[in-house]
């Protein structure tokens, strides 16, 4: 094990540095409530794909793909979540496009939700996507604490209040500025990082013909893209991916900072060939934590580290350390600021004409509200893989009638809400998660199917996907989607005492 | 039927495997060149 001083010292190291950028690249530049929750028309194609790649991958990348390849069903799992997590990227190419033409001074799918379907879908939404939000915050902090206990011991309190604590300094300073230009360095230094520590973590392992010998001789259906477990993880995990990251304001914003529908192309095509390759690699480890018999004591959620443990020389877990690091700090900003953000833009419009300061209060007290409860939850150790499945089921549910609204005017707000609904009965029906819960509700338990995730994810999509079109066939709302540019105001009149005033 | 009994169980073979693990590498260090330069020329 190595020793906790030298991975604290690195830790405080690494998020110093990011801090300094954070806290320099903002300064004087964030003049009002707009620049600090937008950054419209700023980010040009390398700028977008580096924020992209490091806003949605977290250190989940090292925790999660691993655990699919070593309990879930081996190499076709990994695949699965390789694919599923870079098909959301393609799809926001055209629908980021469609989101820039419909509301051009837009910051939040809560404000696309009100505007266009009124106030029921707009909870839904506003109530899906913050709990996605906040989870995945939640989980990136457990994770990155369970990681540095396991590695060296780190008390999981002094990781989650370190690493959380400093990027609540840069961003409740900078906002989304300050998170865009960070994690712009932290890509270029994530990428490199993760393909030297992978390639010597790699070869430490014997290199890949003894890798792969050893799987093999382990058990050969870890290395078979054919296996049906790992096949069906693989579809439904697509599935959850697919509906959580539309539902992501952190991307919506980015959607608005490209500095154009050409960087937005390229940026988002480019974030979505190299997130394959990285969730390729992490998910390798959990397959070589399975061969090399790490994970027969249930510990499969932290495969990555196990291997990370048992077999690195420490300059790789070293590398490793700082590259989980990274991961998290590039992504809590992200969720920091994208949390603050849906909700300083509504209080925009749900307080009577409030003034620029009392929208400051709201965006900086509510990034330091939800960074402090994300913090606390990271020191407990809790599991959230069921709050998170359940997350992702929420948002499969709710994302075709909530994007459809973008492309057609028959939608009604109701049929949104009844299709998004409906989605999600079929959803929970099928959910093993919750299934206990669910069976409690009287005279329900006895109905209930067998529970699948495959047909609990891909039933709330399809489902609300079919229902969407049939309310379309049948409704007559005849929106003005022209109108909704109109109805979405910038929040940009400057405060008083303009940028000096942090 | 479950899919594993429509698909041959078959486990991907040495060489395949080190071309997925060290292509998935140099993808990724493409990449990073890609949006160095791209950034670094905005």
């Amino acid at each position: 094990m190595v020793s906790s001083a030298i991975v604290l010292g690195l830790t405080a190291a690494t998020v110093l540095v990011f801090t300094g950028i954070g806290l320099f690249a903002a300064r004087g530049r964030i003049d009002s409530v707009e620049t600090y929750i937008s950054a419209r028309d700023s980010a040009g194609s390398g700028t977008l794909a580096a924020t992209v790649i490091a806003s949605m991958m977290g250190v989940w990348i090292l925790l999660s793909p691993a655990e699919a390849g070593a309990a879930f069903g081996g190499l076709p799992a990994v695949l699965g979540y390789a694919i599923g997590s870079a098909i959301p990227l393609l799809l926001f190419i055209p629908v980021g496009a469609r989101i820039r033409e419909v509301m051009p001074a837009g910051h939040s799918l809560t404000e696309f939700a009100y505007a266009r379907f009124g106030s029921g879908m707009y909870l839904l939404v506003l109530l899906v996507s913050v709990f996605y939000m906040f989870i995945f915050l939640a989980a990136e902090m457990t994770g990155i604490a369970g990681a540095l206990a396991l590695v060296a011991d780190v008390p999981l309190w002094q990781t989650s209040l370190l690493i959380g604590g400093f990027v609540l300094v840069y961003t409740t300073y900078g906002g989304l500025l300050a998170s865009i230009v960070t994690d712009t360095v932290q890509t270029l230094v994530i990428l490199p990082l993760l393909a030297v520590g992978f390639g010597g973590a790699l070869l430490s392992l014997g290199g890949t013909s003894e890798f792969h010998a050893t799987v093999v001789s382990a058990d050969p259906t870890l290395l078979d893209p054919g296996f049906g477990p790992g096949l069906e993880f693989g579809l439904y995990v697509a599935f959850a991916l697919l509906g959580a990251n539309m539902l992501n304001q952190g991307v919506w914003q980015r959607v608005y900072a490209a500095d154009g529908e050409r960087a937005l192309r390229r940026g988002l095509g480019i974030a979505a060939v190299v997130v394959v390759p990285m969730l390729l690699l992490a998910g390798l480890f959990g397959i070589a934590a399975a061969g090399l018999g790490l994970t027969e004591s249930g510990s499969a959620s932290i495969a990555f580290f196990l291997v990370v443990a048992e077999a690195f020389p420490t300059w790789v877990t070293l590398a490793i350390v700082v590259l989980a690091v990274l991961l998290v700090m590039s992504s809590a900003d992200t969720m920091f600021n994208a949390i603050a953000s849906v909700v300083t833009a509504d209080l925009a419009r749900l307080l009577d004409d409030p003034d620029q300061r009392t929208l400051w209060l709201g965006g900086r007290g509510l990034t330091v509200a939800v960074a402090l409860a994300a913090m606390f939850i990271g020191a407990q150790g809790y599991s959230v893989l069921q709050l998170f499945l359940t997350a992702d089921l929420l948002a499969a549910g709710v994302f075709v009638p909530f994007l459809a609204g973008l492309y057609t005017e028959r939608l009604t707000g109701p049929g949104a809400l009844v299709s998004g609904i409906a989605g999600l009965l079929v959803g929970f029906t099928y959910f093993p998660s919750l299934r206990g819960l669910i069976a409690a509700i009287p005279g329900v338990g006895s109905m209930l199917p067998a529970p699948s995730f495959l047909i609990a994810f891909a039933g709330a999509t399809l489902v609300s996907a079919a229902l969407t079109v049939v309310a379309t066939l049948l409704g007559g709302a005849d929106a003005d989607l022209e109108s909704l540019g109109r109805e979405v105001r910038a929040l940009d009149d400057p405060v008083a005492d303009g940028g000096s005033e942090q | 039927m479950t899919p594993s009994a429509i698909l041959p169980l078959a486990a991907l073979g040495s060489t395949a495997f080190a071309a997925l693990a060290w292509g998935s590498i140099l993808l990724v260090l493409a990449v990073f060149l890609a949006v160095g330069w791209l950034v670094l020329t905005e």
